[in-house]
């Protein structure tokens, strides 16, 4: 009844991580929408972050002696990624989410029932499909950034903090994907998932920044975007590496509390 | 084999699954028989490890699911009608599902072929019918050439074809030795496709039996003809047996064989247009076996009247 020689060719003798990799590549790689949001994200991105760029040089010559000061070209090109603040960490929640919104969760769990495991290798998949995007992204728009800056002080990758910021941001991306891919664990419903996340991220920085104590500064779209991204820091802003650990603290948590809940659970 | 071993299963304060025991063994179409309601699906579903138990536990092949290593190649599963994304085709659900169990690339084929979805392969699934996602989900369970498998209400939404297609499959199945378990709540489904029933009712295990043994406590009926009823029905009252007159005016004999009728008649000289053995319908069957049962199994009435109750009398 069983068919033996099929079963002689099995590298070990249970289903691991590699397997559920493997399968989580197939998913990810045959769905043509989260291809296609991939690739619209890196057009938008490179172009926004060029006109930015453009935009703010040709303000230059006409800038106060203050903006001068702070002149952070590397982090005018990184505004390429703030598209990526929404775009991202909806990518993460759907990731999850779709699965129970379809049905295909049960499918999934059946062939993997250590259900941790299905998020170990999203983690690992979809991380690994987004920094590569983000890091194209950043560095495509940096190079086309700079040349576009005309008479503005320029940034090179050589420059103190430049390399740094260009890396951690994309890296940074990864972190908010995964932060939404572990909300969309705790939530399981695309809207909610995505309402918790901009309420997270958008709204209650908004919110702190009344109280004093500079608490905004833990949001992480604030983070990115003064802290990981900047390469000159503005008063009052988290460190760029207490910044990352800071975002990485938030991504542990969610998605630790989802492997949990996915555990508990019943699907 | 399959085992659920006192499982109770319940959601907030409803109780779907009580204390439930049967096993399901191999080489045979075991039917999973009960109304809407009854808890068919729940106990599905913890046999996939899918709702965790309050009590009790299921074995697959003398495992909990979880600690299956190579879960597909044991056992598959085909519960919901649409269980894969709607924006992937056909083939890439199954060969996703195929790398997590490290399941040869070739048994896609093989299982798309098997269901007749291969002119389909790569639409998106979305846009399947009812049907070719039954033959999906078929197509799933089947890809791991597991020797268990489990069916819940496989045959909504095929076509007769299909659905003639899906008893053969089933039988094939049981006969190379499989265990194979097939929920309905159509017990006219089960006459064909089951070999063995568990009857459930509330969470409760009402009956397990062969389908043999369901057929032979039907009563034995006669359907009679005859241009004289009021007599025959006299004549046969006196030899014992029960008439009921039907409302096309045919006699329902119990009680009696055609013979013994036809002997009583040709006595009596009388005509005959019209001498059948009939069973009772199935449904009455089933109503009358969990009625049956459910008493036995409590020693008293239960509280009467939720729907889908098995235990609801027939007006009479």
């Amino acid at each position: 009844m069983m068919d033996i020689a099929a079963h002689a060719s099995r590298r070990s003798d249970r289903y691991g991580l590699r397997d559920v990799v493997r399968s989580e590549w197939t998913k990810l790689a045959s769905l043509r929408s989260s291809r296609w949001t991939l690739v619209a994200f890196a057009l938008t991105g490179v172009t926004l972050g060029v006109a930015i760029s453009a935009v703010s040089a040709s303000l230059w010559p006409t800038a106060s002696a203050e903006t001068r000061a702070h002149w952070d070209p590397t982090n005018n090109t990184l505004a390429g990624l703030i598209p990526g603040y929404l775009v991202i960490p909806v990518l993460g929640v759907l990731m999850m989410t779709s699965e129970y919104t379809s049905g295909s969760a049960r499918s999934t769990f059946a062939a993997v029932p250590r259900r941790p495991l299905v998020l170990a290798a999203k983690s690992i998949v979809f991380g690994g499909a987004v920094l590569a995007t983000v890091e194209v992204i950043t560095f495509v728009t940096f190079l086309a950034g700079q040349a576009v800056m005309g008479s503005a002080p320029h940034a090179t990758i050589g420059q103190p903090g430049v390399l740094r910021a260009l890396l951690l941001s994309g890296a940074f991306l990864v972190l908010m994907g995964l932060f939404g891919l572990g909300l969309g664990v705790i939530v399981r419903r695309s809207g909610a998932a995505v309402a918790l996340y901009a309420a997270i991220a958008l709204v209650a920085p908004m919110i702190l920044s009344a109280f004093p104590g500079n608490l905004w500064r833990f949001g992480p779209i604030m983070i990115l975007g003064n802290s990981v991204g900047a390469v000159r820091l503005l008063p009052g802003v988290l460190s760029p590496w207490v910044g990352f650990g800071v975002m990485t603290l938030y991504t542990v948590v969610s998605l630790a509390v989802g492997a949990v809940l996915l555990t508990q659970r019943d699907v | 084999m399959i085992q659920v071993l006192g499982v109770t299963k319940r959601y907030g304060r409803t109780t779907a699954v009580d204390d439930l025991t049967f096993e399901v063994d191999a080489g045979r179409v075991t039917g999973f028989l009960g109304p809407n309601g009854a808890g068919k699906s729940t106990t599905m579903r913890v046999i996939m490890g899918f709702d965790n138990v309050d009590a009790g536990h299921a074995l697959v092949a003398g495992l909990r699911y979880r600690d299956l290593d190579w879960p597909l190649r044991i056992i598959g599963a085909h519960l919901d009608v649409k269980a894969f994304h709607p924006g992937r085709s056909a083939e890439d659900h199954l060969l996703a599902l195929a790398a997590a169990n490290a399941i040869d690339r070739s048994r896609v084929t093989t299982v798309l072929d098997l269901v007749g979805l291969t002119s389909v392969r790569d639409k998106r699934a979305g846009r399947f019918s009812t049907g070719m996602a039954q033959r999906l989900g078929i197509a799933a369970a089947l890809l791991g050439d597991p020797g268990i498998l489990l069916f819940d209400e496989p045959i909504n939404g095929l076509d007769p074809e299909g659905i003639r297609w899906f008893r053969q499959l089933v039988r094939g199945l049981a006969a190379e030795g499989r265990t194979v378990l097939l929920s309905s709540h159509l017990i006219s489904e089960m006459a064909v496709s089951a070999d063995h029933l568990v009857v459930i009712g509330r969470g409760h295990l009402v009956a397990e039996l062969s389908m043999a043994e369901l057929m032979a406590r039907a009563p034995r009926l006669v359907r009679v003809r005859t241009p004289e009823p009021e007599r025959l029905t006299g004549l046969l009252r006196q030899a014992g047996m029960t008439v009921a007159t039907q409302p096309d005016a045919s006699l329902s004999v119990a009680g009696g064989t055609a013979e013994a009728i036809a002997a009583r008649a040709a006595e009596h000289g009388i005509a005959l247009h019209e001498l059948a053995p009939e069973h009772a319908s199935l449904e009455d069957l089933f109503m009358q076996l969990t009625d049956d049962e459910a008493q036995f199994r409590t020693g008293k009435p239960r509280s009467a009247g939720a729907p889908g109750s098995m235990n609801r009398r027939r007006a009479s």
